[in-house]
């Protein structure tokens, strides 16, 4: 396997307070990892550093782009998602106006040229790069159970849905890597179930890498690969599901001391 | 009723130069939630623009307006990059006061450049009158409606119809998670306010025409209605904003047919102040609901 992602002791500070801690972690291309902890442990400060958002006070970031690792540390957040990465919301952030087709199309502006004459002339290179575009929407949306509705505005659409969408939108940008931020957040057991076997997908039909903050542990234990813990800002455990089950820093840090599961 | 439909026609020649301004300070807003006061003097550029390259060029209509477009595009886009850009991350106050900045600062350099006084437009296409049922209507007066319908048609193609429109209402929402789909929104932003400058320019050559008088502070009064017209049609949206305009527009002849010539303004502004009052989000203006 070839490392996809490396993060190298960045530290995140805001005025007294560290955020993010030293975290140094690595994923590897095709790999799906996740990334847990208690709440305010740092987890989305971490992504938020590692899309460009808001970039990391210390430490570098590096991403493959073929057989080089390019450094994301001065990228801005349009950079980054050129280069492969994209993400998912905590609270859902669609563009609540917009179709859902028209949400696909916004993530995938960078992905082809259109230009502004052509365009407006309406003349036959606009249309080839229009039918283009149109052809990877419909995709995405055949294969994420969106075709129904794709012309229906996104604010009107139930919360599940919605969810869907913006995992749809992400894909649609032609990443290599997605990070997930509490994607089973506000479902129900049932859409959680249809959820994981989506992110399954993601890795296995869509051949991403995938990198999953998530609460819920059945949902965690039962797809990641690789996890990684974060407790006020530092890295305190690493391992596979099973491993971090029996870890007793982790145990400590989410059940308090003395308790054994 | 042959008064009425003459003053219709009137305010919707009329009504179209607003609405043609209107758009500009409603997609700005609409994209950084900057009233950008400078709108209206862009406005007068255009106007300016139009005057020097008919009068020393003696270019025809259609080369002096999309000239004009041009050039004022460029100018709302190197404004934007001077004076608004490096506050993108600042309150929204610095930006709004940095825009009535920038409005006297065009007002006065043009002023101080070019001298203060009234000039009058060249008048490139000659005025007839047609009469029928007893209303007259003048070319010129057709020339700007169907300009201005010509141009709202596109706005609305670009917006609805390519990449860039699509980036520019994704960025509209939420410029955060646009930038994280890989929209580079300084780029989108820019766009709007060289497409938005382009329509103000537009409006000051067709103004030129039809009043034939130009001068560097053309741009205030103006450019203040049609912010209140946006305001009307609901600010952040392009529909509205024409809408908007037109109702200026024909309140403000209908004001005046009724001979209360002194308070059109006053008028205007009459109208923005119940709207603020009974409908602060405008005719068309989108439903907001602050999330906690």
């Amino acid at each position: 396997m070839t490392t996809l992602l490396k993060v190298d002791h960045v530290s995140k500070i805001f005025g007294g307070l560290k955020a993010v801690e030293d975290v140094s972690m690595h994923v590897e291309t095709g790999e799906l990892v996740a990334l847990i902890g208690p709440n305010g442990a740092g987890k989305t400060t971490l992504f938020n550093a590692l899309t460009g958002v808001s970039p990391a006070t210390e430490g570098t970031v590096a991403f493959r782009v073929g057989d080089e690792m390019v450094s994301l540390d001065k990228k801005k957040p349009y950079q980054v998602a050129k280069m492969g990465i994209a993400r998912t919301f905590q609270n859902i952030r669609l563009f609540h106006q917009l179709s859902v087709r028209e949400n696909l199309q916004a993530a995938m502006t960078h992905r082809y040229k259109e230009g502004f004459v052509s365009s407006i002339l309406r003349l036959p290179a606009f249309a080839k790069q229009e039918a283009l575009a149109n052809k990877w929407t419909d995709e995405i949306l055949a294969k994420l159970d969106l075709t129904d509705v794709a012309d229906v505005i996104t604010a009107n659409l139930p919360y599940g849905t919605q969810r869907r969408i913006e995992i749809a939108r992400a894909v649609a940008t032609d990443p290599q890597l997605i990070f997930l931020d509490e994607p089973a957040a506000g479902m129900n057991p049932e859409e959680t179930a249809d959820l994981a076997h989506l992110i399954k997908r993601l890795q296995t039909e869509f051949g991403l890498t995938v990198v999953l903050i998530e609460h819920d542990m059945s949902l965690v234990m039962s797809l990641a690969e690789r996890i990684y813990v974060l407790e006020h800002g530092k890295l305190i455990a690493e391992g596979t599901p099973s491993e971090i089950q029996h870890n007793d820093a982790v145990i400590n840090a989410y059940l308090g001391g003395g308790v054994h599961a | 009723m042959h008064t009425v439909l003459q003053q219709v026609i009137n305010g919707l020649s009329l009504g179209s130069i607003y609405a043609l301004l209107a758009l500009g300070y409603t997609m700005v807003y609409g994209i950084i939630k900057l009233i950008n006061f400078a709108h209206g003097d862009i406005y007068m550029l255009g106007a300016f623009w139009g005057y020097y390259v008919i009068n020393t060029y003696h270019v025809d209509f259609i080369v002096a307006l999309l000239s004009a477009m041009i050039v004022t595009a460029l100018a709302g886009m190197i404004i934007e990059y001077l004076a608004y850009r490096p506050l993108r991350n600042s309150p929204r106050i610095t930006a709004l006061i940095t825009a009535i900045g920038v409005s006297y600062f065009l007002e006065n350099g043009m002023s101080y450049l070019f001298g203060a006084n009234t000039r009058n437009f060249p008048q490139v296409v000659k005025q007839h009158n047609f009469t029928a049922l007893g209303i007259s209507i003048s070319n010129i007066q057709v020339l700007i409606l169907v300009t201005a319908l010509i141009l709202m048609i596109l706005l609305q193609l670009i917006i609805q119809k390519t990449k860039m429109g699509t980036a520019m209402r994704a960025v509209a929402v939420d410029q955060e998670a646009a930038a994280l789909v890989g929209i580079n929104p300084d780029h989108v932003i820019s766009f709007t306010f060289g497409l938005g400058s382009a329509l103000a320019g537009a409006a000051g050559v067709l103004i030129g025409l039809y009043y034939n008088s130009i001068d560097p502070l053309m741009g205030m009064t103006p450019g203040i209605k049609a912010f209140v017209a946006a305001v009307v049609g609901g600010i952040g949206s392009v529909p509205g904003a024409a809408v908007g305009g037109f109702l200026i527009g024909l309140l403000e002849t209908g004001v005046q047919a009724i001979g209360l010539s002194a308070y059109k303004d006053a008028a205007v502004y009459v109208v923005l102040i119940l709207i603020l009052i009974v409908l602060p989000a405008g005719l068309l203006g989108k439903n907001v609901k602050e999330k906690v």
